[in-house]
């Protein structure tokens, strides 16, 4: 398993945690109404666990396990992935703020979502460019094998 | 699919993942009856069973965690 996805599974199960601690809070106060404050976490529990969980785990093992390029065992442009892996987690920490914030502070804060939208669209074009030329065949693998020799 | 966690002992301590996989299911099926209820009647014990039905999740996702943490590793140098 390369660096990269190592770092991005290990971030995931972090948030996994997080995110489902979370979500455990808001189904115990749903309950018992005590500290309905924790309502304020929803959304960074979903940003959690469907970004921050979901995606980055499905993203992690892709660059894992799709076809590498060629026998030395390239993976093609590992950057792009950096660049997913640090856009992706940065929009999950700002959308998950954002509400907090903005309770705390009292401003509406309406540059926070669209930045953390614009770093998910940046994570994932990075993940496809990464990915889309590690979607072969064993037939064109050979191809590219072949060309390389 | 996940790297093996050593020759003796593969999967690392099972016992993590059958917690998981017991507490995961237990805390489902108790969300699924004492939701409803507490929607319904709101008892002060139904309020008690939902946050029971939370702690047994998260337990299991705790536990799932602890299980497939140490497996997140480079591949082994084959001998």
């Amino acid at each position: 398993m390369p660096r990269i996805s190592q770092l991005m599974i290990r971030t995931a199960l972090l948030q996994l945690l997080l995110g489902s601690t979370v979500g455990g809070l808001l189904l115990a106060e749903k309950g018992l109404h005590i500290l309905p404050w924790l309502w304020l976490l929803r959304p960074a529990h979903s940003q959690m666990l469907l970004l921050g969980w979901l995606v980055q785990l499905a993203c992690a093992v892709a660059i894992w396990i799709l076809p590498r390029l060629d026998s030395a065992g390239d993976r093609g442009n590992v950057r792009l992935a950096w660049l997913c892996y640090g856009t992706l987690n940065g929009a999950v920490l700002l959308a998950a703020l954002h509400i907090p914030l903005v309770a705390l502070s009292a401003r509406p804060l309406a540059w926070l979502p669209m930045l953390a939208g614009l770093l998910q669209f940046i994570a994932v074009i990075a993940a496809v460019a990464h990915l889309w030329p590690r979607v072969l065949s064993f037939r064109q693998k050979g191809v590219i094998r072949e060309q390389a020799v | 699919m996940f790297p093996s966690h050593s020759r003796e002992c593969p999967r690392g301590d099972e016992r993590l993942g059958w917690v998981g996989y017991g507490a995961l299911n237990a805390g489902l099926a108790l969300r699924a009856i004492a939701e409803p209820l507490h929607a319904t009647y709101a008892f002060i014990w139904m309020g008690w069973g939902l946050a029971l039905a939370a702690l047994l999740q998260v337990l299991a996702i705790w536990a799932l965690v602890l299980a497939l943490w140490p497996r997140v590793k480079g591949a082994r140098p084959r001998a």
